[in-house]
C-alpha cells in the first residue's frame, strides 16, 4: 500500500498505456475510467482549477457501490473530507504520520482526482536542492541564447504554478531547511520569481516574465514522517502554512486484517503462489503487529513498542513472505511458526533491542494465548535469530 | 391510540419531536421510559430545577441465607440525568403542560435488568449491550445485526461513527425554511432507522422484562384513554431500540384484554427484597459527569453544545461554540491567531457544503478547528473520530475544545426539593457512633483495635473523603496497616458543614455510598498513576473495607498493567500484599479480587524486571524493593501465586546474570532466587550464586550489587556461606584503588545490615582468613569518621605506590588495608 515514489522527471513522458503493462501505473491512469466516469457526471460546484467538485473527489477516495467506484483507501471519512476541504483553501496540506500509513497512496489519489495528474512530484532528501522544487536551465541554451523561457527547464513547482496542478512533496522534513524555506513565497503569495527573465524586460502583454504568479488550482501536498522528526525540523513559518493531517495506522482490527488479506493475496497470486494466507496467520500477524505498535495487548496490558515501523504495509509484506516460504519450501500456505521468522526480518530488520522486545513479546505474553495458532507461534519463538 | 417515540436520549432533534408530538395530539397519558418507583413522587420533579439534575438510584442488600438459598449481596448504584434538552424531560414538562398524566413506565434502576449500568440513558446499539465481557472476542466473531447495521449506514454516509452519523441523519435544522427537514419527516426517518436497527431481535434477558413492563404500562393508558369520552390518545417517549417491539406488544396485550371484555390494571413494580436499603432521590447534576460516562455507558456526547442547539437552533448553536472554544483556548494562553479563526470558519462552511448540511454541525465545526488550529502531528487520533475515553496522549489543545463541547452547567435542586437522604444518613451514622459535634471543639481518641473504633474512624474517615469540614484527624497511622493502633480527631461545629453534605448527596444517598463515589472520582482524576492510585487504596482501606476498597482495587487492577515504573509497582505489591495479609479488613469475599491484582501486578511487575536496563545505574532502592516485594507474594501470598514460582525463577535467573541489567536489580535477583530456594542450596544454584557475583565484581558496581543482594536476601545472605565465601572472593581480589571505588556504595550496602549481623558476618570472614572471631566486634567499630578512614586509606595507598617505586613494598601495609575491608 505504500506507493512507490516516483520523481516527476521519470514520469513527465508518460503517455497513457495499457494499465497492465506499467509496473505501476500512477493513480491517473489506473483508474481512468472512474475518474472519466466521475467528471461526467459531475454536477456539483467545483473549486476554481479543479477536475472534480469537492463531492465527487469524495466519492474516488471513499468509493461508492452503487456508482461501481472502488473504495481505495482504509482511512476515516472525515479525514479525507478535511484534506480536501483544506486543498480548496489557500493552505497547503501536511500529511504526517508512521511510515506505511499510506500517506503518499493518499496524496497521489487526491492529486488525480483534484488535477487529474499525481506525476508533479518532489522527492524530498538530503541531496534535494532548490533547483529540483523550482526550475533550473539548459545550459547549452542558456549559453548561447541567455536566460529565456526556451532554456528555463520548469521544476513540478513551476508546472504546478503555471498549469494550475497539484504538486506532492514527499518527506519534506528530508530537504535542508534552506530548500524548505523556499517554499515560504510560493505558498503565500503565489508567486514564484525567475529574477534571470525579469532583466528582459516586460514582454508584449506587459506582464512582467520574471514573475511566475500560480493559476488556480494550484496546492501543495506535502507529507512529514514522525519518524524523521527532528531531521529537518520544520520552520513555524512554514507550518502556518500548512493545515496538518496525522494519518494513523488503521484503527479497527478487523479492517487491517481485511486490507492485509487482500492485498498479500494480490501479491501471493504475482509471485505465482496459489494459496490465499491461512486467517490463521493473518490473525496472529495482524494481532502481534498492532501490539508491538501500541504497545498494548488486547487485555490492556502495556508492552514495550518497537522502534521499528510496524505498518500495515509491512504486515502486508510478511504476509506474502509467510506465503512465499510456505509455498515454495514446503508447498502448504505457510504457517503461523514462519510469522516468527519473517519477523525477525522484516519487523526488527537489524535493531538488536527491537529483537530483544519481541522475544520478549513472544516469551511472556504470547505463551499465555489460548488457540492452536497461539501456541505454533509460541513454540516457533526459538526460531528467532540471535 | 398509541404515539411511540423512538428516540435517542439526550438528543435535541428528540426532544423537539416530543414537544410537537404532544401539542399536537394533546394526549390524556405521557408515558415515559424512566424508574417507576418515582411515578408517587412526581411532583418532586415539576420543582423549579436549574438543570441538569438527575434521580439517584441505590440499593444495598446484604448476602442471606433463608430457606430458599443462598443469596448473595447486591449493590447498586446509577443515575437517570435529565438536562433541560432530553427528550423524557421535555415529555415530563409538556404533559404537564397540557394536563395528561405523567407516568415512567420502566424498571426501577435497582432491578437485576440494569445490574451493572450507571447511566439509564445510555446509548443501546444492539440487544443487551454491555454484557459481553470480551470486546476481542466480539470483534472476531463479528457484530450484531444492529451493529453491522450502524456501520453500514456510515459506510453508505462516509462518517467515521455513529455519532456523526446521527448528527448527519438527525440533528440538522428542521424545517423548509432553515432549508432542513420538516418534523413529519424526521419522525419517519427515526422511525425508519430505529426499525432497522431493531430489525426484529427479540430483546434478551435485560431488555425483554423493562419492554414487557413499558408494554403494559402503554396497554393500561391505551385502554384507559379510549374508555374515556371522547377517547383520548396516549404518547409513550422512549429509547428508539425498544420503540418497535413496544409498539407491537402493546397492540397485542390491548387485544387479549379487549377480547376477554376485561379492564386492566395499572402494573404495579415488584419490590426488592425486604432486607434491601434501596431508594430514588434527585440530586443535582453537572455536564461534566454527563459527558464523562464512557463504554458502554456512553451517550450522546458534549451536553453544551447540543443545548445550545436545543435553544438556539443547529443555526446559531455552531457560531456560538466557535466563540466559546476561542475564548477559552486563550484563556489558556493557546496561540489563536485571527487568521486561524478565518481559516476555521472557512473550512468549517466548506466542511458543511461538501457534506451536505443545512447547517454546521457538531464534527463540522470540530473538523474545521483540528485542521486549522492544530499543527503539528498528532500522537492520538482525534477525540471525536471514535467513541469510547479519550486516548493517552491527546492534544491539549484538542481536550480544551472538546471540554468546552462538554459545557460547564451545574445544576441547582429547588430548596423544596425534599432533603437528599446522605444529610439523614450522616446524622444517624454520627449519632449511632456518638460523634455528633458540640459547640464546643470535640477532641475524639479511637483505638483500631477493637471494632467499635473501627467502625467509628471509618465514619471520620468517609466525613473526610467527602470534605465535609469540621473533621480533622490530629494523628494516626498513615497506612491503614501500620503498627500504630490510634487516632485522634478534632471535631468542630460549623455553619459550611450542611451545604457542604447537601453538596456530596450528588455522590450519592448514604455515606457509604458517597465517599466510595467520591474516591472513585479521586480514581478518574489521578489519570490512572499507580503511584496516586495506591494511595487512594490506602484511604479507600481507611474508609469503608468490603466492597468500597475492592472496587478500588479492581480500579489499581486495570492501571497496574499500563505501569511503567517498576518501582511504583513494587510500592503497589506490598500494599496489595499488606492489605491481603490483614485479610479481615476486606472479608471473604474480597480475598479472591485481591488475589486477582496481586497476580496481575506480579505479572507487570515480573515484565517490567525483565526490561529494566543500565548497566551502571546507581541502586533504585524502590526498584529492588519492588524485587523483594514480588518474592514475598510468591513465598507467602496465596497459592496460585506459587504456581508463578517457575516464570518468576526464570526471570530472576535472567536478571541476576544479565550484564545489561542495574547492579542492584542483578543483586536483588539473586536475592530473590536464593531465598526461593529456603535453604536448599544446590550446586546449579550455588554456581549461579557465583557466577552473578563475579559478574558483577567491577568496583563501580559491586557495591550497587550487594545492596540489591542484602535489601532482598538479608537473612539468607547471612546463613548462605557459599554465597558469603563468593563474595568474599571478590573483596579480596579488589585492589587498594578499586577498594576505594567501591567503598561509599559497599557501605551502604551492609549498612542494610543491623550491627549484631554485621558482627556475624565478621566473624565468618575471619574464620574464612583463619583467624579468630573475637576481634570481629572491633572491626565494627569506628571511632573516626567514614570520611577520615577513607582519606587515611587513599594516603596509605599512595605512599605504598610510592614506597613500590622505590622498592620499599612493605608487606605491613598491604595487610591493614585488607583488613580496612570488613568495615
Amino acid at each position: 500500500m505504500a506507493a512507490k515514489k516516483k520523481t516527476a522527471d521519470e514520469s513527465r513522458n508518460d503517455e497513457p498505456r495499457e494499465p497492465q503493462r506499467l509496473q505501476r501505473p500512477p493513480a491517473e491512469i489506473l483508474h481512468a475510467e472512474e475518474l472519466e466516469r466521475l467528471r461526467d457526471e459531475d454536477d456539483g460546484p467545483r473549486p476554481p482549477g479543479w477536475q472534480l467538485s469537492l463531492r465527487a473527489a469524495r466519492t474516488f477516495l471513499l468509493g461508492d457501490e452503487r456508482r461501481r467506484i472502488k473504495r481505495k483507501l482504509v482511512l476515516p471519512p472525515s479525514l479525507i473530507d478535511r484534506c480536501l476541504v483544506t486543498l480548496a483553501t489557500t493552505r497547503g496540506l501536511m500529511l504526517v504520520g508512521e511510515p506505511g500509513t499510506a500517506k503518499s497512496l493518499l496524496s497521489e489519489l487526491i492529486a488525480a482526482a483534484v488535477s487529474g495528474t499525481s506525476t508533479l512530484t518532489i522527492q524530498g532528501g538530503a541531496a534535494t536542492t532548490e533547483d529540483q522544487i523550482k526550475y533550473s536551465w539548459n545550459y547549452a541554451l542558456l549559453v548561447n541564447e541567455g536566460p529565456s523561457p526556451r532554456a528555463l527547464v520548469p521544476a513540478p513547482l513551476y508546472t504546478g504554478m503555471k498549469l494550475g496542478k497539484i504538486v506532492r512533496f514527499e518527506e519534506i522534513t528530508r530537504c535542508p531547511l534552506e530548500v524548505q524555506d523556499a517554499m515560504l513565497s510560493m505558498l503565500s503569495d503565489r508567486v514564484l520569481a525567475v529574477p534571470e527573465l525579469s532583466s528582459e524586460g516586460p514582454s508584449a502583454d506587459g506582464a512582467d516574465p520574471g514573475m511566475l504568479y500560480a493559476r488556480e488550482g494550484f496546492n501543495v501536498i506535502a507529507t512529514a514522517n514522525t519518524r524523521d522528526r527532528g531531521v529537518n525540523e520544520m520552520s513555524a513559518a512554514l507550518k502556518r502554512r500548512f493545515n496538518f493531517e496525522t494519518v494513523f495506522p488503521i484503527l479497527d482490527l478487523r479492517a487491517e486484517m481485511e486490507l492485509v488479506r487482500q492485498e498479500a493475496q494480490r501479491l501471493l497470486e504475482r509471485s505465482g503462489v496459489p494459496h490465499a494466507p491461512p486467517e490463521s496467520v493473518i490473525e496472529v500477524l495482524v494481532t502481534t503487529f498492532r501490539e508491538l505498535r501500541t504497545g498494548e495487548v488486547h487485555d490492556g496490558n502495556a508492552i514495550e513498542r518497537l522502534s521499528s515501523v510496524m505498518s500495515t504495509a509491512e504486515a502486508v509484506t510478511v504476509a506474502h513472505a509467510v506465503g512465499v516460504r510456505g509455498w515454495f519450501l514446503r508447498g502448504d500456505a505457510g504457517t503461523p511458526a514462519d510469522v516468527v521468522e519473517c519477523l525477525a526480518g522484516t519487523a526488527a530488520k537489524d535493531n538488536a533491542e527491537d529483537l530483544k522486545k519481541i522475544r520478549r513479546y513472544l516469551e511472556q505474553r504470547v505463551g499465555q494465548r489460548q488457540g492452536e495458532h497461539w501456541k505454533q507461534l509460541y513454540e516457533a519463538r526459538h526460531l528467532l535469530p540471535g | 391510540m398509541l404515539h411511540v417515540i423512538g428516540i435517542r436520549h439526550h438528543s435535541p432533534a428528540c426532544a423537539r419531536l416530543v414537544a410537537h408530538v404532544i401539542e399536537r395530539v394533546r394526549p390524556a397519558h405521557v408515558l415515559i421510559e424512566g424508574p417507576a418507583d418515582m411515578n408517587a413522587r412526581m411532583d418532586e420533579l415539576r420543582l423549579a430545577h436549574a438543570m441538569p439534575v438527575a434521580i439517584f438510584t441505590f440499593l444495598r442488600e446484604e448476602p442471606r441465607t433463608d430457606a430458599s438459598g443462598d443469596h448473595p449481596g447486591r449493590r447498586h448504584a446509577s443515575w437517570t440525568p435529565f438536562c433541560s434538552y432530553s427528550p423524557e424531560w421535555v415529555a415530563l414538562t409538556e404533559g404537564t403542560r397540557v394536563g395528561a398524566e405523567v407516568r415512567f413506565c420502566d424498571l426501577p434502576a435497582w432491578d437485576p435488568a440494569f445490574e451493572g449500568r450507571t447511566n439509564r440513558y445510555a446509548d443501546q446499539e444492539g440487544p443487551d449491550a454491555g454484557t459481553s465481557d470480551d470486546p476481542n472476542a466480539r470483534v472476531l466473531e463479528g457484530p450484531r445485526t444492529s451493529k453491522r447495521y450502524g456501520e453500514a449506514l456510515c459506510k453508505r454516509y462516509g462518517v467515521d461513527d455513529i455519532d456523526t452519523l446521527w448528527d448527519h441523519l438527525f440533528e440538522g435544522p428542521v424545517g423548509a425554511s432553515a432549508g432542513g427537514a420538516s418534523l413529519d419527516e424526521l419522525a419517519h426517518r427515526l422511525a425508519t432507522y430505529f426499525e432497522h436497527l431493531r430489525n426484529d431481535e427479540p430483546g434478551g434477558p435485560r431488555d425483554a422484562p423493562r419492554e414487557e413492563l413499558m408494554s403494559r404500562f402503554a396497554a393500561w393508558a391505551v385502554l384507559e384513554g379510549s374508555a374515556r369520552s371522547p377517547a383520548r390518545d396516549v404518547v409513550l417517549v422512549c429509547g428508539g431500540f425498544h420503540a418497535p417491539f413496544v409498539e407491537k406488544r402493546t397492540a397485542e396485550i390491548v387485544r387479549a384484554f379487549e377480547a376477554d371484555g376485561e379492564t386492566m390494571p395499572m402494573p404495579v413494580v415488584a419490590q426488592p427484597s425486604e432486607s434491601a436499603r434501596f431508594g430514588s432521590y434527585l440530586v443535582p447534576y453537572t455536564y461534566r459527569r454527563l459527558d464523562a460516562f464512557a463504554g458502554y455507558d456512553a451517550g450522546m456526547p458534549s451536553p453544551g453544545f447540543y443545548e445550545l442547539v436545543f435553544e438556539r437552533g443547529a443555526e446559531h448553536a455552531a457560531e456560538r461554540l466557535l466563540e466559546i472554544a476561542v475564548e477559552r483556548l486563550r484563556k489558556k494562553k493557546q496561540l489563536v491567531s485571527t487568521a486561524d479563526l478565518i481559516a476555521a470558519r472557512t473550512l468549517a462552511e466548506a466542511l458543511r457544503a461538501m457534506r451536505g448540511h443545512a447547517a454546521l454541525l457538531r464534527t463540522d465545526l470540530l473538523d474545521a478547528l483540528a485542521s486549522a488550529l492544530v499543527k503539528d502531528g498528532l500522537d492520538a487520533p482525534l477525540p471525536w473520530a471514535r467513541r469510547g475515553p479519550m486516548a493517552p496522549r491527546t492534544d491539549p489543545l484538542l481536550v480544551e475544545i472538546v471540554s468546552a463541547l462538554s459545557g460547564e452547567r451545574e445544576g441547582r435542586l429547588d430548596p423544596r426539593t425534599p432533603r437528599p437522604p446522605l444529610v439523614f444518613d450522616v446524622e444517624a451514622e454520627l449519632a449511632k457512633h456518638d460523634l455528633v459535634s458540640t459547640a464546643e471543639p470535640r477532641t475524639v481518641k479511637l483505638s483500631l483495635r477493637d471494632e467499635a473504633g473501627r467502625a467509628r474512624s471509618r465514619v471520620l474517615h468517609r466525613l473526610s473523603v467527602l470534605a465535609i469540614p469540621g473533621y480533622v484527624r490530629a494523628s494516626g497511622p498513615r497506612w491503614a496497616t501500620d503498627t500504630l493502633l490510634d487516632e485522634v480527631w478534632a471535631l468542630t461545629r460549623s455553619t459550611e458543614q450542611h451545604p457542604a453534605l447537601i453538596e456530596a448527596s450528588i455522590w450519592g444517598a448514604t455515606l457509604e455510598s458517597a465517599a466510595l463515589a467520591r474516591l472513585e472520582d479521586a480514581l478518574v482524576r489521578s489519570g490512572g498513576k499507580l503511584a496516586a492510585l495506591t494511595e487512594v487504596l490506602g484511604a479507600a482501606v481507611f474508609v469503608g473495607i468490603g466492597g468500597l476498597a475492592m472496587q478500588v482495587i479492581e480500579r489499581v487492577e486495570s492501571a497496574i498493567a499500563n505501569e511503567h515504573a517498576l518501582g511504583d509497582v513494587g510500592t503497589a505489591i506490598s500494599r496489595l500484599f499488606d492489605v491481603f495479609l490483614h485479610g479481615e479488613l476486606l472479608g471473604a469475599q474480597g480475598a479472591s479480587a485481591l488475589e486477582r491484582v496481586l497476580a496481575a501486578s506480579l505479572e507487570r511487575g515480573l515484565w517490567l524486571l525483565e526490561g529494566v536496563v543500565g548497566p551502571t545505574a546507581p541502586l533504585d532502592e524502590a526498584e529492588v524493593r519492588a524485587v523483594a516485594a514480588m518474592r514475598d507474594v510468591i513465598v507467602r501470598g496465596p497459592s496460585t501465586m506459587a504456581a508463578e514460582r517457575g516464570r518468576a525463577e526464570g526471570v530472576f535467573g535472567r536478571r541476576a546474570l544479565d550484564p545489561q541489567a542495574p547492579p542492584g536489580i542483578r543483586g536483588a535477583a539473586l536475592g530473590a532466587l536464593w531465598s526461593l530456594a529456603q535453604g536448599e542450596t544446590s550446586e546449579e544454584r550455588e554456581a549461579l550464586a557465583v557466577a552473578a557475583t563475579k559478574g558483577a565484581s567491577l568496583p563501580t558496581i559491586l557495591g550497587d550489587f550487594l545492596g540489591g543482594l542484602f535489601v532482598v536476601a538479608r537473612a539468607e545472605a547471612l546463613h548462605a556461606d557459599g554465597l558469603l565465601a563468593a563474595i568474599d572472593e571478590v573483596l579480596v581480589a579488589l585492589d587498594d584503588h578499586d577498594v576505594l571505588v567501591g567503598l561509599p556504595s559497599l557501605r551502604l550496602a551492609f549498612s542494610f545490615f543491623p550491627p549484631r549481623e554485621r558482627e556475624a558476618i565478621a566473624k565468618k570472614i575471619l574464620a574464612r582468613h583463619g583467624r579468630s572471631g573475637t576481634a570481629a566486634h572491633q572491626m565494627l567499630k569506628l571511632r573516626v569518621a567514614p570520611r577520615d578512614v577513607a582519606a587515611g586509606l587513599e594516603m596509605d595507598a599512595a605512599a605504598t605506590s610510592l614506597a613500590r617505586r622505590f622498592g620499599l613494598e612493605d608487606a605491613l601495609d598491604r595487610g591493614a588495608t585488607s583488613e580496612g575491608e570488613g568495615a
